[in-house]
């Protein structure tokens, strides 16, 4: 079995513990509770018929990356950047974000991330995705369960 | 592999109160040596710690690019669930060293004792911020 260390990162409150928890448990909380240091949990994926662990890192949001402790990209294959539809302020850092989250793992993955699809029209996602001008990779709403399957999906099979 | 010397993210003199325990792995992370004031060796009699926390399973193979008894790589306020026995927040530092002969990693845990704390405050500052944006 193959295992690959995946990081969801972003600002707080865009619902990476939301996603960590629907992705591992299939289960959504509505209430916000903040994320502290970091916490790690594992799920087994079936890529191809090859079995994949992914090994998730939620870690506390940070409204920019550089905030982050260096040493919870040590041996990241993966990152998920998570951003909320529904809130502006955390599409401003996203390019920046990206760029420095590259320089962290450059031989690594990189997915962005829109969450709370639930919240906005897809009229709005149109003009958010227009306005952020980057390439979103998935656009997921942690509540509903809504491409979070899709998501892991995906970015197992571009890490094995 | 970075250069672990620059991972170490803050040192541990601010903390107030800790307690504090070092553990001894071999280089498939079983348990050598254990002073147990934190973690029991109970844990950890059938499997090594990579097999039972993820945490560690993630970071193991990492650690034997650490030079030895130079780098140091810290990890602050990890949540790492133990079979009920290890519940809080802690910071982990790890180094490799040489012990009769054998590779070996040093692993060093505090008890992050204001972890629950720094949790309410950053609680309190979120939501406030996160009514600020709602209100414009």
């Amino acid at each position: 079995m193959i295992s690959r260390k995946v990081i969801l990162t972003g600002s707080f409150g865009v619902g990476k513990t939301s996603l960590f928890t629907q992705f591992i448990y299939n289960k959504f909380d509505d209430k916000y509770l903040t994320t502290i240091g970091v916490k790690v949990n594992k799920k087994s994926l079936d890529i191809d018929g090859e079995e994949l662990s992914i090994l998730l890192w939620d870690i506390a949001g940070e409204v920019s990356q550089d905030k982050v402790p260096v040493s919870y990209f040590l041996g990241a294959s993966g990152i998920i950047y998570v951003f909320d539809l529904a809130r502006p302020s955390t599409h401003l850092n996203i390019i920046a974000d990206i760029e420095y989250l590259k320089k962290m793992i450059p031989d690594g993955i990189i997915k962005l991330v829109a969450n709370k699809k639930d919240l906005v029209t897809n009229e709005q996602i149109e003009q958010i995705a227009k306005k952020i001008n980057i390439p979103i990779d998935a656009f997921t709403s942690a509540k509903t369960g809504e491409n979070v399957e899709e998501l892991f999906s995906q970015l197992g099979k571009d890490l094995v | 592999m970075q250069n672990t010397s620059i991972l170490t993210y803050q040192s541990f003199t601010h903390l107030k109160e800790f307690s504090v325990q070092q553990v001894l792995l071999d280089k498939q992370g079983f348990v050598l040596e254990n002073d147990e004031r934190l973690l029991k060796n109970h844990l950890f009699r059938q499997k090594s710690i990579p097999e039972i926390c993820p945490f560690f399973e993630s970071i193991f193979p990492s650690l034997y690019l650490l030079k030895e008894d130079i780098d140091e790589v810290h990890f602050p306020s990890v949540s790492l669930y133990v079979k009920d026995d290890f519940q809080g927040y802690f910071h982990y530092t790890f180094s490799k060293a040489r012990y009769q002969e054998h590779i070996v990693f040093v692993w060093t845990i505090l008890k992050d004792k204001d972890a629950e704390n720094r949790q309410i405050r950053q609680q309190t500052e979120n939501t406030r911020l996160l009514e600020i944006e709602k209100s414009e």
